[in-house]
């Protein structure tokens, strides 16, 4: 793989768009682009320019991608679609490898992997999945460690609870979940940061996150929804 | 080599054609999951597409024998269909053309259904009048030129294939309705009662909800006992409603337009009744393989070998359009 050692992060599942690059020698770049208040995500238009960019700021091309990381989410449904098919098609196009991971891995590497703020310590990822209701992730450890990830959801009047439950106060909480219930998890003793950036993925820890996943089959790496979709069969309708 | 990719409903399909309209790859894979719901659930098409779309590309190269290598166009259905299952289809084909430096010609699906005679071995050429009929579309337009598609009439309510699965529903049948309803129907009288056909309505728009309205109240009048006695009759009846309703429409367009040339496209042209009523019609009549008339990829690169490929500088960002959201650009172009 030394002949193609570019790594590519790519990840839709919030309403931001996030593609980074990070090339031999240290040189990364990472690229975001959040929608304005009110507007809608534009991963569609965006991801694709976005991931050309940044391999194009550390001096590489397609070709030279021999690894790339998606965010499988949870998040919107069709956002999370959005990343999947271009990661796949791109691994397809070049025979690049493909990882995936969990979404939310990366915002808990920013907030307690290696020589973030909040270091090994525990971490609850907090994201808003509408319906009046929250995407939880716990990292007991700061970082995912190689455990399977497995996100799940509260009502939003629920969060308390769920913070009881956990067993071990989480030391920090981030996403844009967190943020929106700041109150609720300050007067619990969880720290929320206050920069937006700490709740906002960051394309290069999603490819740290990752760092440690061995690459998967293209079939193998799927959107993770976390919820089914709303359909109910013709035989159990009343 | 054109590499299409089309995911607009419930079959996530990849083909390889080349610049002479030979197919040397046409990859369906349906999803079969929507039948236990009685028709497509959007969210589950949008799934089972991003779990095998580029696996079904792979697929196509494979069946063709060729490898990107050989690939000098990609295609893809930008629209009207399910956004969320568009969505897979055009990211795939976005991010194969622009990490393999290749033009991407964006194609609207229905004229892939207008075009898709003009595969080889049919090689049905223009000018002609086309017929499309399938669960999502009914339309008649006229064809004079690849580039020159005029829309001649429609329908007013439903497609032709979802009256067929309203009908068959009524009559007890599973969904997709077609092969029930067409199998039901050829153990009974056509002629036993009299369904409309708009036949006395001018133009060449159809409609099929007074169609529907009237075999549920044909229903309800026979009575239960009755009207299971004689399902066979009242399927094969509404099939023949169906099929003349859409046969009346192509007589006129073809009388209209002075043209004696009809392309059929569309999953309802799988319809033995309606293939055998508009192949007595007095023209040349081309009706592909049915696996060129339900969706497929291989129609879409029957456009794309007619269509500017988009620049460069748009490709990563071209999105999709849903039903009813069709650009100008594209509706003028037919």
């Amino acid at each position: 793989m030394t002949d193609r050692p570019v790594v590519l992060g790519l990840d839709t599942a919030t309403p931001a768009t996030v593609a980074a690059a990070v090339a031999p020698g240290a040189r990364s770049a990472t690229r975001i682009e959040v929608p304005a208040a009110g507007e809608r995500p534009g991963h569609t238009r965006l991801l694709l320019g976005l991931a050309e960019d940044a391999l194009t700021a550390v001096g590489a091309g397609w070709g030279d991608v021999g690894r790339i990381v998606v965010g499988l989410g949870p998040g919107t449904f069709t956002g999370i679609r959005v990343g999947v098919a271009t990661a796949r098609a791109l691994a397809l196009a070049h025979g690049a490898g493909l990882v995936g991971i969990a979404t939310p891995a990366a915002l808990a590497e920013a907030a307690g992997g290696p020589g973030a703020p909040f270091e090994g310590r525990p971490v609850l990822v907090v994201q808003d999945a509408r319906r009046r209701e929250l995407f939880l992730t716990w990292f007991p450890d700061g970082v995912a460690g190689g455990a399977a990830v497995v996100p799940w959801t509260v009502p939003h009047d629920g969060l308390a609870a769920a913070l009881a439950d956990l067993g071990t106060p989480p030391a920090v909480a981030v996403g844009d979940g967190a943020l929106a219930f700041r109150d609720v998890l300050t007067g619990a003793g969880v720290e929320v940061p206050e920069d937006p950036a700490s709740h906002a993925v960051d394309g290069a820890a999603l490819i740290r996150a990752a760092a440690a996943s061995p690459v998967g089959a293209p079939g193998d790496v799927r959107p993770l929804y976390v919820r089914d979709a709303d359909a109910v069969p013709t035989a159990e309708r009343r | 080599m054109i590499l299409a990719v089309e995911t607009s409903c419930d079959d996530t399909c990849a083909a390889v054609v080349d610049d002479d309209g030979r197919i040397h790859a046409n990859v369906i894979s349906s999803q079969g999951i929507h039948d236990a719901y009685g028709g497509v659930v959007p969210e589950l098409a949008a799934r089972a597409h991003a779990e095998r779309c580029d696996l079904v590309v792979a697929d196509a190269l494979r069946t063709a024998g060729i490898t990107l290598d050989d690939v000098t166009r990609v295609a893809v259905t930008r629209g009207p269909g399910l956004v969320g299952a568009l969505l897979v289809g055009l990211q795939t084909a976005k991010a194969i053309a622009v990490a393999r430096g290749l033009p991407l010609v964006p194609v609207d699906h229905l004229d892939g259904h207008l075009l898709a005679c003009t595969l080889r071995p049919v090689a049905f050429e223009p000018p002609f009048v086309a017929l499309v009929a399938s669960g999502g579309h009914t339309f008649l337009s006229r064809v004079d030129d690849p580039d020159r598609i005029e829309e001649l009439g429609g329908t007013l309510d439903d497609a032709a294939g979802e009256a067929i699965d309203k009908g068959a529903r009524l009559l007890g049948l599973p969904y997709p309705g077609g092969p029930a309803l067409e199998a039901l129907a050829a153990e009974g009288d056509p002629e036993a009662f009299a369904f409309p056909t708009g036949a006395k309505v001018r133009g060449l728009d159809c409609s099929f909800s007074g169609l529907k309205t009237s075999l549920l109240y044909r229903i309800r009048d026979l009575g239960e006992a009755e009207a299971t006695a004689r399902r066979a009759d009242l399927a094969a009846s509404y099939q023949r409603a169906v099929v003349e309703t859409l046969a009346v429409r192509v007589e006129r367009a073809l009388e209209q337009t002075g043209l004696d040339r009809l392309a059929v496209g569309g999953g309802v042209a799988a319809n033995g009744p309606l293939r055998e009523r508009l192949g007595a019609l007095p023209a040349a009549v081309a009706i592909p393989d049915r696996s060129l008339c339900t969706d497929n990829a291989a129609m879409i690169a029957a456009v794309a070998r007619f269509r500017p490929a988009l620049a460069p500088e748009d490709v990563a960002g071209l999105e999709a359009y849903a039903t009813g959201q069709r650009p100008p650009a594209a509706a003028s172009a037919r």
